[in-house]
This record gives structure tokens, C-alpha cells and sequence, in this order.
């Protein structure tokens, strides 16, 4: 009967092992976050080219902003909080063990190896999957003041509390940061005419005149830089609203701003803007109009393309003022 | 194949008789609708718990930390009183299902507590912490094969993403650490398969020590195969490595052979069954490999690496024939086949994939393959043979 009842036992502390322990982790760290002084301290990202891992937020805590404290390796410098009363923005000092005793602090954040002391650089934040990216991107701009609540209990370990947008928490901020993030821009199709140059002339058989050309990007307000794979480009309308492209760097956040988005990639690729040299081929006979009106006014000459949501080069046409050559040729004829 | 045709197969190669026939298909036919109605249980269930989960999940965000952790808390509970029941009913899939989902949800809940309090955690310390939490609970209640391997697969990548991190905290020099890093990481697959050969685990958990048993057994061989790999490298990496343990690798090995062969010798027959016998020989042969690759001013050739693969290989599958383990012995000779078609790859080179050569290469690799196929056939037959007499 007593076997029994201590096999049963047993097999009741089996069962309730996880209960007790992530029960007492959860109870720790409610208290821990709960109670102890509250301090904001302000955030950035830790590493610029992957601030969001996952569904958290990449960042460090920028305690240089509070006083003169860089980030350290040892476990015997500590941080000494003070703050004037009714503020929850602290001002720092670092503490060696020696201090420890008769320092006057408000709050002490030991150093150590757990995120639950201060000099740990690389932290997460769990942020919502749904508003993931535009919390990604907002973080990113740096134009937000980004900052966290900290608790600091007795034992002078802190605790991470709720996420502050320009003063305003998560959810109360997350609304106006969807209004500027949250939209997903959508390009329709519109046609593109560019300014051509530098035409080239080459056979490829008895029948055909080939042209090889550039396109006048500078004429457009852009340079593009001479590596292969470039930044993407914003087309709008010219002043006059015409379909002459008015073109400039895509910005990093204003792809709004933009009728069209250009994309850019490597050189081989004809779809690309940054195709460096493009050709087009004509018979003999439209080869000589074409020279000729080459010849005659070359300012004339346009490039007309479709671009898309894709932002690909489609539909590549040579037109001679407002129509197309085919036209003009046949016309002529 | 629908049922009553593979019956038909079956009477027709005198497997079964037409009356035996007869009474499967009564018989299957008496569940079918049963079946069915378990079938549209299910959908229906599926489709409530989906419907929920997707409710949940489009607004988590909205939903505060504390109700979230509340409501996993009283989901845990839930669920340990459906096992403890189980437990007292022995009703078998209340126990096992009950331990798979309650040490599922211990999981999630670990991840819930690190998202509410923005604990920083890492995905190996949440499993360290699931693993230490978990185990008597796995131990104690899951009896299924099902939670056996379970846990074993747990302990296994817990094992593998802990490892490092916990030796490389120990306040040691680094070539201790690694000394320290190899024998423990030697050592796990030796451990759970001898562990998995106790007579008193095997009366309480029968699938727990099966597992352990096929799972050590395997990690074995296949650590076997990958110290081949060693001939490649240069005997001085033991002296990077372990600088003055550069005897390490090879002590550990000769310790492990030692004791497979210790116990395979004071094994009482009585007792142990043969096939663990076995096992040790396969455990002490692998030491012995694993020792040859190791052993410092061994020559360095890289042929040696072919060498060790196909004699290891060759005999693993000697010693798979008399456990039976008919899929080993093909594993063994379809492995052999590959690796020594890839040592004509290393021999060739690029020569190997242009032109001719790849011709030449395809037609050696489709031989080699029906000459391995026919072998395979052989031993198989080999072994019914001996089987029947």
C-alpha cells in the first residue's frame, strides 16, 4: 500500500516538475518586472544590415547617452543610476566593485554574461509578426526616438519592459507608423520615353543594320555610378508632364513618391535599367531612314519603354519626337 | 493496391488460404465504417482547433502577456489531468498522447515566458531548459515507441547546441576544451546504446531501450564512416588541435574499445541476448577504425580514407547478417558501391564530368549499382537459406 502510494507520488512530482519550475520563472519575472525602480533608456539598432531576426528587434542600449559609459567585457564595472525625481530618464556613472558599498544610487545594473545585466550589446526585442516589418523599417529611418522601460530590483539585475515610439507606447504608436510604413506600393504600367546617345552602327548580315546605344541618363538627372549592380531608380513625370522620365535614386523609404521603381541588376540583363549597351536592328532600308534621321536631329530621338510593377524594360521602341519610327517609316514610304 | 486484390496476391502465392482470405476482408469490411466516422470526427475536430488557433493568432498582439500565459498555464493543466487520468485508466493513448502534447506545450510555454518578459533566451537554453523540465515526465509517463524517440531526438540536437556553448564556459584552455568537447561528444552514442542493453530498463520500458539501442547503435556506425573522413587532413591538426593531447583522440578511442570488449567478454548469456554481444564487437570495431585515423605519425594518404570506408562498411554488413538486419546489409553494400565510385571521381577528376568521361562515369556508376544490387540479392537468399535450415 505504501509502495503504492509513494509510486504515485513519484509519478505526481514527475507531472508537476514543469508546472513548479516555468511556474516560478513566470512568477520571477512578473515580480521582477512589476516592481524595482523604473527607468527609459533609449535604443538603436545593433547591426544595420539585420535589425529584425526573426520576430525581434534587433538593438543595444544607449547608455552613452546618459553619461560617460562605453560598453565593457569584465564583470567589475557597474552602472550607478540617478535621476532627479518625478523623470524617468537616468544620468550614469560607472562603478567599480570597490564602490559598491556606500554608493550613492539609485539603482545598480551589475555586469555579467546574462541579459539581465547591462553590458550585454546584442538584445532582442519581441515584437509582433504582423507589425514586424513596419516596426523594421521605422527603427531603421532613425527619424523615431525609440526607447524601453527598465526595472532595476534589489539584487541590481534589470528587466525589459514595454517599447516606447516618440514617447508614445508600442500600440499607440504602431497606428500612425502603419500610415507611413504599412502601405504596400503598388506601380501600374505607365510608358517612359528616355533620351538617347552615343549610337554605334554594325552588320550582322547582308539583310540587316544593327545600332548599338546608349541612354542618356544624365540628361534624366541621374549619373549612374560604374559598377555593375546599382541602386534602384524613381521615375516620375518631367515638369511639363510629359512621359519624359524624371529620374533620381529611389528613396529609401518613399517608393510612394514614385510612379515607377526601375530595378537594377546585373549587366547581362536587358530587363535591367543599368543595361549598359542596348541594340536594336532594322532592314537595310529602315536602317538608311533611321541613319538619316540620326543624322538630320539626333535630339530628337527617344527610347519609349512600358515599366511595370516589376519595374522591368518592356516593349522597347525607337521613336522620332511623338512617333514611333515603324510609323514615321511607313509614312515616309 | 486495394485490399481484396492484395489478398488475392497473397492467397495466390499460398501466403494465406481462401477461408483466411474470406476472414481479413469480413473483418476490415466491419471497420470501414468506423473508420469513416473516426475520419469526419476528426475533420470536425481539426477544423474547431484550426478555427481557434487561427483566432488566436490574428490578434496575438492585442492579447496581453499575463491572459496569454494564464490561458497556457490552465491549457498545461488541462492536458496533466487527461494524462494522470490515462495513467490510472492505462488508457493508451490518453498516456502517450497526453505526454507528447504536455511536453509539447512545456515547449511553447518556455517560448511564451521569453516573449511576455523579453528574456533574451537562445533556442539551445530554451531546449536545456525543456530537456531538464521534460525528462522525468517523459520517463515516467510515455511508454510508446512514439515518446521514446521523442525524447531521444530532444536529447540528441539539446545535446548537439549545448555542448559547445557549455564546455566553452568552463574556465580552461582552449585545447583542453576541445579535448573535453571530444570525449563527451565521443561518448553520447556509446552511452545510450549500452544503457539501452540494461535488462531492468528493458522490463520497464521495452520501446524507450529499443530506441536507445538503434539510435546508439546508429550514431555509432555513422561516426565510424565520418573518422574516414580524417584520413584527408594531415596528422598535425592533432597538434593544433589538442597540442600537448594530441594522444587524446587516440586514448579516447582505445578507452571506448576497451570497454565495449570488457563487456561484451563479461556478458552472462543468460541474461543479455546475443545481438548485444554483437553490438559491442560493432562498437569495439569502430573504436579500433576510429583509433587507426587518430593515432599520431599515422602515414597520411588520402586512399586510406576509401580504404577505411569500404573494410568499415564491409564489416558492418558481415556482422548485420547473423542480428537479421537485412536493411543494414544493403545500406552497407549500396554505400560501398557509392563511395568506391567516388573514389574513381577523385582518380579522374574533372576528366570524370566532361564529355566521354561522364559517359564513361554513368555507365561505371549504373554497373556498379546492378553489380551491388546482385550481391545484395545473394547474401539476402544466403541468409533465408540459412534462416529456413
Amino acid at each position: 500500500m505504501i509502495h503504492i502510494a509513494k509510486e504515485k507520488l513519484l509519478f505526481l512530482l514527475c507531472l508537476i516538475l514543469p508546472f513548479f519550475v516555468l511556474g516560478l520563472i513566470t512568477i520571477t519575472n512578473f515580480q521582477a518586472q512589476n516592481s524595482g525602480t523604473l527607468w527609459r533608456v533609449g535604443i538603436s539598432g545593433y547591426d544595420p544590415r539585420d535589425l529584425l531576426h526573426g520576430r525581434f528587434l534587433r538593438y543595444q542600449i544607449n547608455w552613452d547617452k546618459y553619461g560617460q559609459v562605453s560598453y565593457v567585457n569584465d564583470k567589475k564595472s557597474h552602472l550607478c543610476l540617478n535621476g532627479t525625481k518625478g523623470s524617468l530618464t537616468p544620468q550614469i556613472t560607472i562603478i567599480k566593485d570597490t564602490e559598491l558599498k556606500g554608493a550613492r544610487c539609485a539603482s545598480i545594473i551589475a555586469s555579467g554574461l546574462d541579459a539581465k545585466n547591462w553590458n550585454i550589446r546584442d538584445r532582442q526585442y519581441y515584437i509582433p509578426e504582423k507589425h514586424a516589418d513596419v516596426l523594421d523599417k521605422a527603427f531603421r529611418s532613425r527619424k523615431y526616438k525609440f526607447e524601453i522601460d527598465i526595472r532595476i530590483g534589489s539584487n541590481n539585475k534589470m528587466s525589459i519592459g514595454s517599447l516606447y515610439i516618440d514617447d508614445k507606447s508600442m500600440a499607440q504608436a504602431l497606428p500612425k507608423l502603419t500610415k507611413t510604413y504599412g502601405k504596400e506600393v503598388k506601380h501600374v504600367s505607365h510608358d517612359w520615353r528616355f533620351r538617347v546617345h552615343n549610337f554605334k552602327t554594325y552588320h550582322i548580315s547582308n539583310t540587316q543594320q544593327c545600332f548599338a546605344y546608349e541612354i542618356n541618363w544624365p540628361a534624366h538627372g541621374h549619373t549612374p555610378l560604374s559598377t555593375g549592380k546599382t541602386e534602384e531608380l524613381c521615375i516620375n513625370k518631367s515638369a511639363d508632364g510629359s512621359n519624359i522620365a524624371k529620374v533620381s535614386v529611389k528613396p529609401e523609404m518613399g517608393e510612394a513618391e514614385c510612379l515607377s521603381i526601375a530595378t537594377s541588376g546585373d549587366w547581362a540583363n536587358q530587363s535591367n535599367w543599368n543595361y549598359p549597351m542596348r541594340s536594336i536592328c532594322y532592314d537595310l532600308k529602315k536602317a538608311a531612314f533611321f541613319k538619316q534621321q540620326l543624322e538630320n536631329n539626333p535630339e530628337n530621338l527617344f527610347l519609349q519603354n512600358t515599366m511595370g510593377q516589376s519595374g522591368n524594360f518592356y516593349g522597347t521602341q525607337i521613336y522620332i519626337g511623338t512617333q514611333s519610327l515603324n510609323k514615321a517609316y511607313k509614312e515616309n514610304k | 493496391m486495394g485490399l481484396k486484390r492484395k489478398l488475392s496476391h497473397w492467397q495466390k502465392a499460398d501466403l494465406i488460404s481462401a477461408d483466411q482470405a474470406k476472414s481479413i476482408l469480413s473483418h476490415e469490411r466491419q471497420g470501414i465504417g468506423q473508420k469513416y466516422f473516426r475520419g469526419l470526427v476528426a475533420v470536425a475536430l481539426l477544423a474547431i482547433f484550426g478555427g481557434c488557433a487561427l483566432v488566436v493568432a490574428s490578434n496575438w498582439a492585442e492579447i496581453p502577456g499575463t491572459l496569454k500565459l494564464t490561458v497556457h498555464f490552465i491549457l498545461n493543466s488541462v492536458v496533466a489531468y487527461v494524462l494522470w487520468q490515462g495513467k490510472e485508466s492505462d488508457h493508451f493513448w490518453k498516456r502517450e498522447g497526453g505526454t507528447f502534447i504536455l511536453g509539447g506545450l512545456n515547449l511553447t510555454l518556455i517560448a511564451l515566458i521569453g516573449q511576455v518578459f523579453q528574456l533574451n533566451g537562445t533556442v539551445e537554453s530554451a531546449l536545456l531548459l525543456w530537456l531538464i523540465i521534460s525528462t522525468p515526465l517523459f520517463l515516467a509517463f510515455g511508454q510508446s515507441r512514439m515518446n521514446a524517440v521523442t525524447w531521444t531526438v530532444a536529447f540528441l540536437v539539446t545535446a548537439a547546441l549545448n555542448l559547445h556553448e557549455i564546455v566553452d564556459s568552463l574556465n580552461i584552455e582552449t585545447y583542453q576544451q576541445v579535448s573535453l568537447y571530444t570525449f563527451l561528444a565521443w561518448s553520447i552514442p556509446p552511452a545510450l546504446m549500452l544503457s539501452g542493453m540494461s535488462p531492468s530498463f528493458k522490463k520497464i520500458r521495452h520501446e524507450w531501450q529499443d530506441t536507445y539501442l538503434i539510435t546508439g547503435a546508429g550514431l555509432i556506425i555513422c561516426s565510424g564512416l565520418f573518422t574516414s573522413l580524417s584520413w584527408y587532413d594531415d596528422t598535425d591538426f592533432l597538434q593544433r588541435e589538442f597540442k600537448s593531447l594530441f594522444w587524446f583522440p587516440a586514448f579516447t578511442a582505445v578507452l571506448w574499445g576497451g570497454i565495449f570488449m570488457g563487456i561484451r567478454h563479461y556478458m552472462n548469456e543468460h541474461v543479455y541476448k546475443k545481438s548485444y554481444q554483437t553490438l559491442c564487437l560493432i562498437g569495439a570495431i569502430t573504436a579500433l577504425f576510429a583509433l587507426i585515423a587518430v593515432i599520431p605519425g599515422r602515414p597520411e594518404i588520402d586512399t586510406l580514407s576509401t580504404i577505411h570506408f569500404v573494410l568499415y562498411m564491409g564489416v558492418i554488413g558481415y556482422f548485420a547478417i547473423p542480428l537479421g538486419m537485412n536493411g543494414l546489409v544493403t545500406i552497407s553494400v549500396l554505400l560501398i558501391t557509392l563511395r568506391l565510385f567516388i573514389f574513381y571521381i577523385e582518380l579522374t577528376g574533372p576528366m570524370a564530368v566532361m564529355g566521354f568521361g561522364l559517359i564513361v562515369s554513368g555507365i561505371l556508376l549504373l554497373v556498379g549499382l546492378k553489380f551491388a544490387l546482385k550481391l545484395d540479392k545473394k547474401i539476402k537468399a544466403k541468409l533465408a537459406a540459412g534462416g529456413e535450415k
